[in-house]
């Protein structure tokens, strides 16, 4: 009886000895995990329920491959350097609560999306101005980005699109005849069966404003081969090595691509611009509405860092300028255009 | 001589392995470029590949920001490569180029151009998706070829003059052995001869003592007897054959000719001297009529007789043995301003002009192969002149020759 009892009771121990350990284990992996947290900032997942709702980072969002020419993942991480070194901002996340700024890049344009859409996601967007449009989310403009060639109409600051072609493609007018405007309807049907070279789909200048303008010859102007080139010079240099005849970019990034790359036979002589659209908004950079600058101490701390950085690193010549969500009303009514002539076609070509 | 050969074919030996040398290092040199030159062929196919161009019906792969990090990368450290032009296949419209996107902006000629290039075609599978031309900087490998075709040219300069060098040499040593052959030859006969002469001055000696004995038993038998008339007739025919016989001995002092002994210069009346020379060789004089001129007064000469002797035979026996046993000898001595001149004149068939600057070299016979040694007038020669004289010879094809020997007269 009494050596049952020992048994039990050394079973009994070993149990206990058995969940002290395991619970220490816990104990160890819970701090190093804590730990590993602190040494690299954990970006959370779109849809993950966050580490600490008092102690989570402060997220500064971009897309992988910026529209952007410069605004390259090496110099968000620049950026991050930066804003992590500056005590006022870290001050000032400190007091809302956050434990440091982290930086998140998203894979793509859906998925920024999405991220912003996340009430507990992004807190400070580098967005396409289309993201900023297409989000149910509530954030404010504080910045758009300005380019060299972009213009400032009013305070906003806004750039074109433009439909161009090459020498090789049937509706090229050559350097003698560019007083006479090719039809609309030549351009759409064309645009909407010929392989043309795009930025991207949430491109305003480089796609919703073009589709826009060739919707109104009445011809579904959705490319029917689009090429989705990343950046305006990627477009340029499609059109201009024949890979492509036609192509729709932002104005001014042919002079770009002519003046890097010095070449000295005339524009008008292998390239035709057929269409410049209205101007678009160029991108934003958004705060959450809670950190508008004129309401929150740590949205005037990032926006000063901000401000400070761009006036030390600049690249690709772009600058911050202030901005507000009026400069982005346009794009919103384009944007509704754009997606009821979609729909409307869509609807046609089921029937 | 032979030093001085050695020393250029050594000089050309190390010449020859020095350009074996460079050439060994030449062409490993070009093997590594062309190594070298086939790796960045291959490391730039490799680097644009259908994931950068995209294939024939993907345009949308393509990223010139790539291909241009990736030029920037393979291209300005590559110092085979001058430039490289990159193309894209397209679905249904053939080749782009699309590195430098802006080539066929510049260059509206460029598939012109591009022919001149080196065409590598990119594929993945049997699906061509684009072309790399390059346009390679040969100037190196063109420079170590140059130079390999140069120190080939001198490789086989350099071997040609030893392989020339050694056939001189294989010939002169050729010339050498058959001159040796030639000259052993000669030896042996000179031996012979030598020999025959050792014997004959044996023969001498030993004919001497029984001529001697039978001459005392003579002169005993005719003072110790009284003979028979006839007998006595006989007897005195016998001691005066033998007498005669010492006479000759006598007067041709042949023992001390053969034996070469050294006796000292004497004052020599070089006539008589010529006369026992003619004396001596009579055995050969066949036919031939001997004219010995009336000799004026001459002053004698201080010199080896024997010697003189062996000089006037030597010429004499010659002389004898062209005419062949007919035709006429002319003897002569005179007195001239110093000199005693001997003239020995024959009406033999004469010396071809060819034949007669040489007759006095060593060794030189017109009658080789007939018994003539080719060394009695060059003997003759050095006798002579080392009695302050001279000898030299006229002659004329089919009329004879003349011999002239110029002695210094004794004062």
């Amino acid at each position: 009886m009494g050596a049952s009892k020992a048994t039990r009771s050394w079973r009994l121990n070993g149990d206990a000895r058995t969940a002290a350990v395991v619970s220490w284990l816990a104990a160890i992996l819970v701090v190093l995990s804590g730990a590993a947290g602190r040494l690299v900032p954990q970006i959370p997942p779109a849809d993950s329920p966050g580490v600490s709702e008092s102690r989570r980072l402060f997220l500064v969002g971009h897309m992988r491959s910026a529209t952007t020419d410069g605004l390259s993942e090496d110099w968000f991480r620049r950026l991050h350097r930066f804003l992590e070194r500056d005590q006022a901002l870290r001050a000032a996340l400190d007091r809302d609560g956050y434990r440091g700024l982290g930086m998140v890049s998203a894979e793509g344009f859906n998925d920024l999306v999405q991220r912003m859409e996340d009430p507990r996601g992004l807190d400070c967007v580098f967005c396409p101005a289309l993201a900023y449009v297409r989000q149910l989310g509530d954030y404010t403009v504080v910045f758009q980005l300005k380019g060299p060639n972009d213009r400032g109409i009013g305070k906003y600051i806004l750039h074109s699109g433009i439909i161009f072609i090459n020498s090789y493609h049937p509706l090229f007018r050559g350097t003698r005849a560019k007083t006479e405007e090719v039809p609309l309807r030549l351009i759409a049907r064309d645009f909407a069966s010929s392989p043309v070279a795009l930025i991207s789909s949430y491109s305003a200048a480089g796609y919703i404003y073009p589709c826009n303008e060739l919707f109104q010859s009445g011809i579904r102007a959705l490319p029917n081969q689009p090429i989705f080139c990343g950046s305006s010079e990627e477009v340029v240099k499609m059109v201009l090595s024949d890979v492509v005849e036609m192509g729709v970019c932002e104005q001014g990034a042919i002079e770009d691509v002519w003046q890097r790359q010095d070449i000295r036979v005339p524009v008008g002589e292998v390239l035709d611009v057929l269409r410049t659209t209205p101007g678009a908004p160029t991108d934003p950079v958004v705060f959450r509405r809670r950190f508008r600058p004129a309401d929150s101490e740590l949205g005037r701390r990032l926006k000063d860092a901000l401000t400070q950085f761009f006036s030390l690193d600049r690249p690709g010549q772009i600058r911050l300028e202030d901005s507000d969500d009026g400069a982005f009303k346009g794009l919103r009514d384009a944007w509704n255009e754009f997606t009821t002539h979609t729909e409307e076609s869509n609807a046609v070509e089921a029937r | 001589m032979r030093r001085v050969d050695r020393t250029n074919l050594v000089l050309f030996a190390v010449i020859a392995l020095f350009a074996v040398f460079a050439l060994g290092m030449l062409f490993w040199l070009k093997g590594r470029f062309e190594r070298e030159r086939a790796d960045t062929i291959a490391s730039v196919t490799r680097h644009f590949s259908a994931a950068v161009l995209g294939l024939p019906d993907d345009l949308e792969t393509l990223r010139f920001a790539e291909m241009e990090r990736l030029h920037e990368t393979l291209i300005p450290h590559n110092a085979y490569v001058r430039a490289i032009v990159v193309a894209k296949m397209i679905a249904g419209r053939g080749e782009r180029v699309v590195l430098p996107f802006f080539y066929s902006v510049v260059h509206p000629d460029w598939r012109k151009r591009l022919a001149q290039f080196d065409r590598y075609a990119l594929r993945q599978g049997d699906v061509e998706y684009g072309a790399i031309y390059f346009d390679f900087d040969n100037s190196r490998l063109h420079s170590v070829r140059g130079a390999i075709g140069s120190l080939a040219v001198l490789l086989v300069l350099v071997l040609a003059l030893v392989v020339r060098r050694l056939w001189a040499q294989e010939a002169a040593l050729t010339r050498t052995t058959v001159e040796l052959e030639e000259k052993k030859r000669e030896l042996v006969e000179l031996e012979r001869l030598s020999l025959a002469g050792q014997l004959s001055a044996n023969i001498f000696h030993d004919i001497r003592k029984p001529l001697l004995n039978i001459r005392l038993d003579v002169e005993e038998i005719e003072g110790a007897a009284a003979l028979p008339e006839p007998a006595r007739e006989r007897l005195g025919g016998i001691r005066r054959h033998v007498e005669l016989f010492f006479s000759i001995l006598r007067e041709l002092n042949i023992e001390r000719f053969i034996r070469g002994d050294q006796a000292g210069r004497e004052f020599v009346n070089v006539g008589e001297l010529l006369e026992r020379a003619c004396a001596l060789v009579r055995y050969e004089r066949g036919g031939i009529e001997v004219r010995v001129e009336p000799a004026p007064e001459h002053p004698p000469v201080l010199a080896f007789p024997y010697r003189l002797i062996q000089v006037f035979s030597n010429i004499i026996l010659n002389a004898y043995q062209v005419m062949a046993g007919q035709g006429r000898l002319t003897l002569s001595v005179a007195a001239e301003d110093g000199w005693v001149v001997v003239k020995i004149a024959d009406t033999g068939p004469g010396i071809e002009p060819a034949h007669l600057e040489h007759i006095f070299e060593p060794f030189y016979s017109t009658r080789q192969g007939e018994g003539g040694s080719g060394l009695g007038l060059y003997i003759s020669k050095g006798i002579v002149e080392e009695l302050g004289g001279t000898i030299r010879v006229a002659s004329e094809v089919g009329r004879g020759s003349v011999f002239e020997i110029r002695l210094p007269a004794a004062r």
